[in-house]
């Protein structure tokens, strides 16, 4: 009893910072329906800010002041008015993309300015390091003791507030229908910008509190923080904050039971405390009605906002589309013809690892693009493909070819598990879902020897077929162009047929595609293992292209990055996807080239791509090209009209 | 045999009695009008018939088959067409895709393999159906047209187009004149018409517009607080007084 | 009494993104009056409701409201100053209860009236609602929820009225209803601009009628003589499609 209560009672502060997390990230999904995947972020740059300034001889109070009464809220507007007010009402996609962007943006930006930092002990009444009382034999600290109070304390006050007529009667209100609201004399930005502020506060309140968890401070600790929280929200019904709060500090509890319990030392057990809430929240999502879909009311008035750009390319005139096709197949093949010919060896290597990648992010074209499922779990896919490869070689001397196809079968059998629980998701759901899945490959699954052998890894050879060997990086390059071309078809001629319609009717309305007889369960399956087996076959042909692996180069921030990266270029065409690979693998390669002091500038890049797809959810490339092709359109038409007015006058 | 034949059907919403025991026969080709008061349960009991809800009590039987239980999709391949009152239709489409892939739907489940050798796009003969079908309901002109962009009115009629697309057997429609102007009326009630006529299709048309509901049906079923209070002849119904209390009011 | 109208739009041009929906429009609504603003789907009656209440912003033109230039106005502010617009479909909040509904509305006003006596006249002029004050919004009937839309005016005696297609979907019974409502509260000094389907009970209301087609005023005049204009609402045979269909109503 008193070892039990020794686990429990160290994991009550640990419950109550993803509790105050969490009650924030209720706060703004119920205000704008935006699950803020950037909120571990937001947490992260107030610790690191606070330790900062401290560092820099402040007192605690003045690094409290500023990092969080003032960053909080501060950082909350700035999201709020420049970015997540203009996706109310957008499709689940559109609201995450953005929220994915800033995740990984704003900790390299912030650690760039401020440099790696160990954290301060925060506390503001009581001596954080002193031991204050014993209980049941293990020692409480100050900060312990006011870590539990401050969260308590906060989160009672915001339900308080909640229940409030004035405040909480209106954001009920904008919640449903910002433009319901305001015809009744509500100011409904007003309400979201005080939502976002308060919800903002919450973040950098847990960020400064979280010290007792990590030495270091740390981005990918913040991620961890985030899941945790999202599950804490989850058993809270998204809804309920003292359901919420018990949820956290259940969590927390947990986390730290098992880690006593368990034998020390084997995969399980080191990987199971930090899964531990990834398992809560897949079980949650799958098992509570409430989580399943995005439990937004449709707003009655969404069409007074000007029609979001239309997701499907415009019509074009046939001279100009023919025109379009002409100069873009051009473009690829001088591309090709120049990586080929003149390229430096680094740069031809690029260019392979871009015709790789876009293999990967061709799978997401398929998933999230045509059957409209948010998966924030591909790198799994990839990685499971890679390793099939890699241990069918190590332990049965399968050529590589042959194990890039068993990869993606076995990714495909995987991805097919993995639709099975999304079946009745929909959503941001499915997104949180398979981000659980994919922190769960990381923590446990791609640690055994028999998977993704920990940090070692495996060794893939080059391929090799007949008398061809592709041990050369040209070679190889014309391999994967191949393997490229083939799986471009596939995606081409599986959009065009009956599937590929069948997924766009499902896209559009789950309920009317039943209706006419589409099997709607039976198609989702199909669609994540298609997609799965595409990922699979991209990831082994990388693990062959780079000759060695480890779960490392598959984790889930790759996962992420890839779906901000498609989603931005363009999910809806096979060009965005290549056209994405290329992109970020040459900007990889760029900013690789300069001094190390500059690498978050890929952050920094997709910070901004986050800030532009807000603008353009049909994809950055996709709207440069539809900018073009009007113009061009533009000119054919007054090019027409001259000839047909000489026409006339002849 | 009926076609659909419903027998004591109940449903309720957290204690609230939506359909108390409704017994309901449609025969092969009918047209049946299904009318009352607004909260009657009349959606609710299309949900049921449809597979979108399921009655706690009671069995539903189509084409002699018992099908309550199955999900929507397999009822519909039995079928069974349906509009809604809020719409479903498949955003980012064409009026056009919505009754190729209809077509193609009905003709049985797709394949995979069918796709990547490229036997999946759309057939010459499917195209043909699909403009017949846009000229008998007037929508030729947007066939091309996102569904977006079109207003409330043409949006029923792509629904009604989809539904005949389907070759159903019963068609089941929700509140289609809703929203429509004089001249979307007449559109749809002659592609109801026509529909029954050269599909031989049973309808169960669920409307307020009485006008519409006689042109259309010859016998009517009034509901009312979940209960089947009338079942008969057109203008029988309508003089009955009960029905007059519940739902005509002063108007008639 | 103050000869300059309570409301006057002109030269109101309105766009959602590349389709356009109003070219131009201009008429006005006294004080005390009620007006009848018909045309067919896709005229943009919606659109000028919308552009009116200041959930869209006029393109080019001025809309004045009891003598302030409100063009730029954003929404709330308008309803603040005396405006409810009650949208066509959904017109209450569901996830607040009956009250709140109510209440929500009372807030931004606080002082103008007295809050209680505010709401015992929407409950008097509509008793089913008074039974359902606890009751979720969301959970009424339709009938019902267009009574709670509707009693957001009477409780504060606004200046101006605007309803959008308040039949849609109702039983005769309720619609009856509803338009004795709107007479007692065009009665009780507020002015009404009602859009509407039901051409007879909307001509038994308003004195004036302004009658929109393809985004413009096709003719403008007393409820009496409407039957002249009626015939501009006729389209031409082929009618083509305008850009502005969009702006009907959307899919509801």
């Amino acid at each position: 009893m008193t070892e039990l209560l020794s686990y429990v009672l160290p994991g009550v502060p640990y419950g109550c910072v993803y509790a105050l997390m969490a009650a924030g990230l209720v706060l703004t999904y119920r205000a704008s329906g935006v699950f803020n995947l950037a909120f571990g972020a937001q947490a992260y740059v107030s610790a690191l800010l606070f330790s900062v300034v401290v560092q820099e001889g402040a007192g605690t109070w003045w690094a409290f002041v500023l990092s969080v009464v003032v960053a909080g809220p501060v950082m909350g507007l700035l999201l709020d008015g420049v970015v997540f007010r203009y996706t109310r009402g957008a499709p689940p996609l559109v609201r995450l993309v953005p929220a994915l962007g800033l995740m990984i943006a704003i900790p390299s930006v912030a650690q760039m300015l401020a440099g790696t930092s160990t954290r301060v002990p925060a506390s503001f009444v009581l001596r954080p390091n002193q031991v204050y009382f014993h209980l049941a034999g293990s020692a409480v600290s100050g900060e312990e003791i006011g870590t539990t109070l401050v969260a308590f304390a906060s989160v009672a006050a915001l339900a308080a507030l909640l229940r409030s007529r004035r405040l909480g009667l209106r954001m009920r209100a904008v919640v449903e229908s910002p433009r319901m609201a305001e015809l009744h004399g509500v100011r409904s930005d007003a309400v979201g910008s005080l939502a976002w502020s308060i919800s903002s506060l919450f973040a950098a309140l847990a960020g400064v509190l979280l010290a007792p968890i990590y030495a270091q401070l740390n981005a990918s600790n913040f991620t961890a923080l985030l899941v945790a929280a999202i599950a804490a929200a989850a058993v809270g019904g998204l809804e309920s904050l003292p359901l919420t709060l018990v949820g956290g500090i259940a969590i927390g509890v947990a986390q730290q039971v098992i880690g006593g319990y368990l034998p020390s030392g084997t995969i399980l057990s080191s990987g199971l405390r930090p899964a531990f809430p990834f398992l809560v929240l897949a079980v949650l999502l799958v098992g509570r009605r409430s989580l399943r879909h995005d439990g937004r009311l449709d707003d009655p008035l969404a069409g007074c906002d000007p029609p979001m750009a239309s997701l499907r390319p415009a019509p074009r005139m046939a001279e100009v589309a023919l025109g379009a096709k002409a100069f873009t197949v051009a473009l690829g093949a001088a591309v090709v013809a120049i990586a080929v010919a003149v390229v430096p060896g680094n740069w031809e290597f690029t260019f392979t690892q871009a015709a790789v990648l876009s293999i990967v992010m061709l799978s997401i074209t398929l998933l999230t693009g045509l059957a409209g499922q948010i998966s924030l779990g591909q790198a799994v896919f990839a990685g499971a493909g890679a390793f099939t490869a890699g241990q069918l070689a190590a332990h049965f001397g399968l050529p590589v070819l042959a194990g890039v196809l068993a990869g993606g079968l076995v990714a495909g059998m995987l991805g097919a598990i993995v639709a099975l629980p999304t079946l009745s998701l929909g959503g941001i759901s499915v997104g949180l879902l398979t981000l659980s899945f994919a922190l769960l490959a990381d923590n446990v699954l791609f640690l055994y020897s028999w998977s993704g052998n920990g940090a070692t890894g495996l060794s893939v050879p080059r391929p090799k077929l007949g008398g061809l060997s592709f041990a050369g990086t040209g070679a190889f390059f014309g391999l994967s162009l191949v393997i490229l071309g083939i799986v471009s078809g596939a995606v081409v001629l599986v959009r065009g047929g009956t599937v590929g319609r069948q997924l766009a009717a499902i896209r559009g309305s789950e309920t009317g595609a039943a209706s006419i007889g589409i099997d709607v369960a039976r198609l989702r399956i199909v669609a994540f293992t298609l997609s799965a087996v595409i990922a699979g076959v991209g990831g082994a042909l990388y693990a062959s292209l780079e000759q060695s692996v480890s779960p490392n180069d598959f984790n889930y921030q790759f996962s992420l990055v890839y779906v901000v990266v498609v989603a931005a270029v363009g999910v809806y065409s096979v060009a965005g996807a290549i056209e994405a690979a290329l992109a970020y693998t040459v900007l990889l390669q760029l900013v690789g080239s300069l001094p190390g002091r500059y690498s978050s500038l890929v952050a920094l890049v997709f910070g901004l791509v986050a800030l532009g797809y807000v603008r353009h959810p049909e994809g950055v490339v996709t709207y440069a090209q539809s900018w073009v092709l009007d113009r061009a359109e533009q000119l054919a038409r007054f090019l027409q009209r001259d000839r047909a007015s000489g026409a006339e006058a002849g | 045999m009926p076609l659909l034949e419903l027998a004591g059907v109940s449903k309720s919403f957290g204690g609230i009695v939506a359909l108390h025991e409704v017994t309901l026969a449609v025969a092969e080709g009918e047209p049946v009008g299904l009318v009352g008061p607004n909260g009657a349960g009349k959606t609710t009991l299309f949900d049921c018939i449809a597979g979108l809800l399921e009655p706690e009590a009671g069995s539903i039987r189509f084409g002699g088959r018992r099908v309550d239980g199955l999900p929507p999709f397999r009822r519909s391949r039995l079928g069974m067409a349906r509009t809604f009152q809020r719409l479903e239709l498949f955003s980012g489409m064409t009026p056009l895709e919505h009754l190729l892939v209809t077509e193609r739907t009905r003709q049985g489940t797709g394949r995979l393999w069918k796709d990547l050798v490229g036997l999946g796009r759309p057939t010459r003969a499917e195209r043909r159906e699909a403009d017949a079908l846009l000229d008998l309901v007037g929508l030729a002109d947007v066939a091309d047209q996102p569904v977006e962009v079109l207003g409330l009115g043409r949006a029923r009629l792509v629904e009604l187009a989809r539904a005949l697309a389907a070759g159903p057997r019963l068609l089941m429609l929700d509140e289609p004149s809703s929203g429509l102007d004089d001249d979307e009326r007449e559109a749809l009630a002659s592609a109801i018409e026509r529909a029954r006529r050269e599909l031989g299709a049973a309808v169960l048309l669920v409307e307020h517009d009485l006008d519409l509901v006689a042109e259309v049906v010859s016998r009517l079923v009034v509901l009312d607080a979940g209960k089947v209070i009338a079942d008969g002849g057109v203008s029988t119904v309508l003089a009955d007084e009960g029905v007059r209390r519940a739902y005509l009011g002063a108007a008639r | 009494m103050s000869s300059a109208p309570l409301l006057e739009l002109s030269g109101v041009d309105l766009s959602y993104g590349p389709y356009r929906a109003l070219f131009g429009v201009s008429f006005t609504v006294s004080a005390r009056a009620a007006v009848a603003l018909v045309g067919s789907n896709g005229s943009g009656k919606t659109s000028v409701a919308r552009v009116v209440s200041g959930l869209v912003r006029a393109r080019a033109g001025s809309i004045r409201f009891d003598g302030r230039d409100v063009t730029r106005w954003p929404a709330w502010r308008i309803a603040r100053a005396g405006l409810v617009h009650v949208p066509e479909g959904r017109s209450v909040l569901g996830s607040l209860t009956v009250e709140e509904n109510l209440l929500l509305g009372l807030e931004g006003l606080a002082g103008r009236h007295g809050g209680a006596g505010a709401l015992e006249r929407a409950y008097s002029m509509f008793p089913r609602l008074s039974d359902r004050r606890r009751q979720l919004a969301g959970t009424l009937s339709g009938g019902e929820q267009r009574m709670l839309a509707l009693g957001r005016a009477v409780a504060v005696p606004e200046q101006l009225l605007v309803v959008d297609e308040l039949s849609l979907g109702l039983s005769p019974t309720v619609v009856d209803e509803i338009f004795s409502g709107l007479r007692e509260i065009l009665a009780s000094g507020t002015s009404l601009l009602v859009i509407e389907q039901h051409v007879e009970r909307v001509l038994a209301l308003a004195e004036r009628v302004v009658v929109l087609a393809h985004g413009r005023v096709a003719g403008e005049g007393p409820a009496g003589e409407l039957a002249g204009v009626l015939s501009s609402l006729r389209p031409s045979p082929g009618r083509p499609e305008p850009p502005t269909s969009a702006a009907g109503g959307g899919l509801a």
